[in-house]
């Protein structure tokens, strides 16, 4: 392969070079899919199944058009960039799933990513793939995995020293993501507010206007970054102007719901910003009403159900007319219509519903109904909020986009307490994207009801010995039952 | 030794600095040249390039450029390396207003990159800042190796003391443990997801699109297809046309008037937003959808027609027209397309304020587009462009001439009687011009009195189109001009065409005016005597009548001469004879 810095280094490129470049990137890209769908597959399949010999070879055919000229490639992941040999691998929405999974793989074992000599062979790959993926490997680090490797001879294949092997480092960089995740959230929050508070008093619209989008940016950023600390943050309750904070959850879900369809960046920001200001029309609504804490008479609907209608006409007057400003109008015109036409507001002509509104329009009540704020004053279970709204997939949302939706918020969401069958009690604090049944947990307390101090254990660590799950979901267990606010255990990790 | 090192950090550090400095001053320069020019032309990406030669230059020798901005300069380590005074393209200020306050370029910087940011610089400083902001710019473009820092007024504290503590009451962990694991393990979810209970679920058998969700992890081909379909049909939206579509529908659908009020309200609003933003495409898609709007709301009863008729009639009033005047004036370099199909749009009604328009205008195109939109609109509406006749300003009076001219109704003759009479010589003559096109025969009369026009360029198109048309009524005025002692102190062409005028529009007729000259003996200025008799010849020719040919033959039979020669000439080349070549004449 021609040497990176050559391409990268500003000089001036030739059209054939800038062809080149990106064939580079390309395969890079192909391969580093093809090393995701290998050890994927090596996690559901025994070494010998044609199915996994397939996947090898094709991966092995791409290890050989890439090391070219070259003896050796590795695929690495440096700050949470993936570099092929020295180059930066620029990853698509698209193959965001595959970069993440090698990610989160090389992470566990405690290395930076794995070279693989031009002398690989299938029968080394098959090997080292099926070893890779075991749960119950307790070997980490480079140099100890190395080591482990020439045990069982598979030369060709090494693993590449972590700069972050340092435990504490690690803990260091997680909680500045989660700062970082905190401080983006809480300014889209800080936005939100200027922008819907300041509409009222017609204050400095464009400066709001350029000021939402970058707040969306960020937004989309952090996801992309580590979804998990932003979904986490949705979980907070308790802010004292709650459509605020509803707008930016509803937002983050939409995003991260983009992020998985594929969609462009300048489509993800638009889909943000239109989700960040569905409720735009509520500034119209009186505080009195929205803050009502019995349940709606139908005078109360009445005025409601005003808001889609108004929220896309003052969205027409605060803001610039452009892309984002017409996305926000459609969703927040449509966030209530149901996939079926039916719905309100009512119009004489009959529109097709918008996907960006039948995104938003899902996220949307997937956050109100897990808050307990506007359809029903209580905070509904989580189990049984996924389950009301599959059941209304026929109707009321569109199957496919809740399929991914639910992909990425999981069987037991962030926030979720769960009863594990070893009798301890455990918080969702990540969704697993290759199992959602299988989240990542901290244990609250252990089978007696001590509280424990326990890092996050993940439910997909496996007993080889025994042939079973260490932890297993029991159910899932109504924190308002017992009076536990979730967003004190968020905001204390 | 010690103090030599120093000395060659020190002039190391200084051609850095001044190596910085100058490429900054040549990007400075870049971009206050390319805000003058279109961004396709040239001298913009010539700019463009040799800023990246000057970076890429940099960069190979001392590696990455990083420095800090400030209001008005650009720092390295405390000293200052670019400063801008004026306001006008001050590159810093640029950066600075929009919160970047660190910028750096990195190695591996490419030029396509280069040039993107380059782009995003001219594109906030061309569009102003308030409508675009450098930081979302730069975030769309996902620069691999330009960073920057920026700040932003945002207090984390603030927010965090939204969040209200809860009172959190002691919580019995054991209790709840005890009490869940009673609890009957399998739920519904589980049951509505592994497809075993549809019951326990609450949903019948017939609920087949439960399948969806079975495999809850995994996505067929027929789903993934759906999803690309979904994304696809999304992709070719024109999503601001949506937008529009659905404000109108808004509108329509509005029971009560004061909705109706706040709808309209909104309409105007978006309007002048997109007129602002010169987003032209938009405002004719617009107006096409107030138009069908308005069709509809005529078929119910009620104000709503009315105040509608009003709202569609101020795009193009005086203040919206004024507006894109500005702005077709402040750069030659407009989207005209977009402003001509805005003007073809229009309704008759904002023709005064067309014309109004077409007097502020200050460069030619614009005009020609304004002329061109007014020729469309004014066929039906005649008096209001012949209005513009009685405008004080010439030139507005010229272009509405033009304009009925070329819309070529016999209605516009009217008004160009006035026209013919105005002072003015460039407004007379597009008069004259005009008439030509609007004219049938029989009203060429009124260019009577204009053979007589001080300018002779008048005179010469007056005499000009009575001859093409043989117009007899001009002959007495134009035999009256050819006796008058006016007609020797004229040049050769205008006695010239004089003459051909007097044979057409006189025939037979013209022959004794004309048979003076070419006999007339003349002592003084023989040769230029001799050219009006020549003259005189030709024109005898044009009347082609026996007399006529006499008077031709009887020229030739004198003797040889110029003017027999001439006469012969067009008695050849018409394939007649003379009777007797050498014959004397009188």
């Amino acid at each position: 392969m021609t040497q990176p810095e050559a391409i990268n280094s500003g000089v001036q490129l030739s059209d054939a070079e800038k062809r080149e470049i990106a064939n580079l990137q390309a395969l890079g890209r192909d391969l580093a899919t093809q090393l995701y769908v290998c050890l994927k597959t090596a996690s559901f399949y025994d070494p010998r199944n044609d199915n996994f010999k397939k996947q090898i070879s094709k991966f092995l055919d791409l290890l050989h058009v890439a090391t070219d000229h070259e003896s050796h490639l590795s695929i690495t992941d440096v700050d949470g960039y993936l570099f092929l040999n020295d180059q930066r691998l620029k990853i698509k929405l698209d193959g965001y799933l595959a970069a993440k999974y090698l990610q989160s793989q090389f992470e566990n074992l405690g290395v930076a990513g794995m070279e693989f000599s031009v002398k690989t062979e299938l029968e080394e790959l098959e090997k080292a793939f099926s070893q890779v993926v075991r749960s119950d490997l307790k070997v980490r680090n480079a140099e100890n995995l190395n080591d482990y490797f020439r045990g069982l001879e598979i030369k060709n294949i090494k693993f590449i020293p972590s700069l972050t092997i340092d435990d504490c480092r690690d803990d260091d960089d997680d909680e500045s993501e989660r700062t970082s995740a905190k401080k983006t959230f809480f300014q889209a929050l800080s936005v939100v507010q200027q922008v819907m508070g300041g509409f009222a008093q017609q204050k400095k619209r464009n400066t709001n206007f350029f000021k939402a989008k970058r707040a969306i940016h960020g937004i989309i950023d952090e996801i992309i970054k580590n979804e998990s600390y932003m979904l986490e943050l949705t979980v907070l309750r308790n802010y004292d102007q709650y459509t605020y904070k509803h707008s930016v959850n509803v937002s983050v879900f939409a995003v991260a719901l983009g992020i998985r369809l594929g969609l462009s960046k300048a489509r993800l920001a638009e889909l943000g910003f239109a989700a960040l200001f569905h409720d735009f029309g509520k500034t119209r609504i009186p505080i009195d009403l929205l803050n009502k804490p019995e349940s709606f008479n139908a005078l109360d609907w009445s005025k409601m159900h005003e808001h889609p209608i108004y929220g896309a006409k003052a969205l027409a007057q605060a803001f610039p007319m452009d892309s984002h400003t017409a996305r926000a109008m459609l969703v927040a015109f449509e966030h209530h219509k149901n996939i079926d036409g039916t719905g309100y507001p009512y119009i004489n002509r009959a529109r097709p519903m918008n996907l960006f509104s039948r995104i938003v329009s899902m996220c949307d009540y997937f956050d109100a109904v897990t808050s307990g704020r506007v359809y029903s004053k209580k905070p509904m279970p989580l189990d049984q909020v996924i389950m009301q709204m599959i059941k209304q997939a026929k109707v009321k949302f569109d199957p496919y986009l809740l399929k991914v939706l639910i992909n990425i918020i999981g069987i037991y969401p962030v926030g979720s307490l769960l009863l594990l069958d070893t009798g301890e009690l455990a918080l969702v604090v990540a969704n697993n994207m290759n199992d959602i049944f299988r989240p990542d947990v901290r244990i609250l307390a252990d089978t007696r009801g001590k509280k424990e101090q326990t890092p996050v254990v993940q439910l997909t660590e496996y007993d080889r010995e025994n042939e079973k799950y260490v932890r297993n979901v029991v159910h899932l267990v109504d924190p308002e039952k017992y009076g536990i606010d979730i967003s004190e255990y968020i905001l204390e990790s | 030794m010690q103090t030599d090192t120093k000395v060659i950090e020190e002039q190391a550090e200084r051609e850095i600095y001044e190596g910085l400095s100058d490429f900054l001053n040549v990007f400075s320069k870049g971009i206050k040249t390319s805000l003058i020019y279109p961004p396709d032309n040239p001298i913009p990406r010539e700019f463009k390039k040799s800023c990246w030669n000057k970076l890429h230059q940099h960069i190979q020798e001392f590696g990455l450029i990083e420095f800090e901005v400030h209001a008005s300069s650009f720092m390295l380590n405390g000293e200052t390396i670019h400063e801008s005074r004026t306001r006008e393209g001050n590159l810093p200020h640029v950066l600075h207003r929009d919160g970047i306050r660190r910028l750096m370029f990195k190695e591996t910087i490419t030029q396509i990159e280069w040039e993107q940011f380059f782009d995003d610089i001219l594109t906030v400083m061309r569009a102003g800042e308030d409508y675009e902001d450098l930081v979302n710019l730069f975030w769309q473009r996902d620069f691999g190796s330009i960073d920057y820092d920026v700040v932003e007024d945002f207090s984390l504290a603030e927010i965090e003391d939204g969040f209200s503590a809860p009172e959190q009451q002691e919580v019995e962990y054991s209790e709840i443990i005890l009490s869940e694991s009673q609890v009957e393990t399998k739920n519904a979810l589980d049951a509505l997801l592994d497809g075993s209970e549809k019951e326990l679920a609450g949903l019948s058998e017939d609920d087949d699109f439960l399948g969806i969700f079975r495999n809850i992890q995994e996505f067929g081909p027929s789903e993934k297809a759906y999803l690309e379909d979904l994304m696809a049909a999304d992709g070719e939206l024109i999503i601001e046309f949506e937008s529009i579509e659905l404000l109108l529908d808004i509108l329509l659908s509005e029971d009560e008037l004061g909705n109706f009020d706040e709808s309209l309200l909104t309409l105007d609003n978006m309007f002048d937003k997109m007129l602002d933003s010169e987003q032209f495409p938009l405002l004719v898609y617009l107006i096409q959808g107030m138009k069908k709007c308005y069709a509809e709301l005529q078929k119910k009863s009620g104000p709503r027609a009315d105040k509608f008729k009003d709202s569609l009639a101020r795009v193009g009033d005086r203040i919206r027209i004024s507006r894109i005047t500005n702005l077709l004036n402040s750069s030659e370099w407009q989207d005209f397309d977009g402003i001509r199909l805005y003007l073809e749009e229009l309704e008759w009604k904002s023709m005064p304020s067309l014309i109004w328009m077409l007097g502020e205008l200050n460069n030619f195109p614009a005009r020609k587009m304004v002329i061109e939109a007014l020729i469309n609109k004014g066929r039906d509406r005649i008096e209001i462009i012949g209005n513009a006749i009685h405008d004080s300003r010439w030139y507005v009076v010229r272009n509405a001439v033009l304009i009925l001219g070329e819309i070529g109704d016999n209605k516009g003759l009217s008004y160009m009687r006035k026209a013919l009479e105005h002072f003015d010589e460039r407004v007379r003559w597009e008069a004259v011009v005009a008439v030509e096109k609007l004219a049938s025969k029989s009203d060429l009369k009124i260019l009577i009195p204009y053979l007589k026009d001080e300018s002779e360029r008048i005179r010469h198109k007056v005499i000009e189109m009575f001859s093409q048309n043989r117009y007899d009524p001009a002959f007495e005025a134009i035999q009256e001009i050819v006796k008058s002692s006016q007609f020797n102190g004229m040049g050769f062409e205008e006695q010239k065409n004089l003459l051909k005028a007097l044979a057409f529009t006189g025939g037979d007729n013209a022959l004794p005016v004309l048979k003076k000259i070419v006999k007339k003996r003349s002592f003084f200025s023989a040769r230029a005597s001799q050219k009006k008799k020549e003259a005189a010849v030709l024109a005898i020719s044009l009347i082609e009548t026996e007399d006529a040919w006499k008077l031709i033959e009887e020229a030739a039979n004198k003797k040889k001469g110029p003017l027999a020669n001439l006469a012969q000439l067009i008695l050849d080349k018409k394939g007649r004879v003379a009777a007797d070549r050498n014959t004397e004449g009188d």
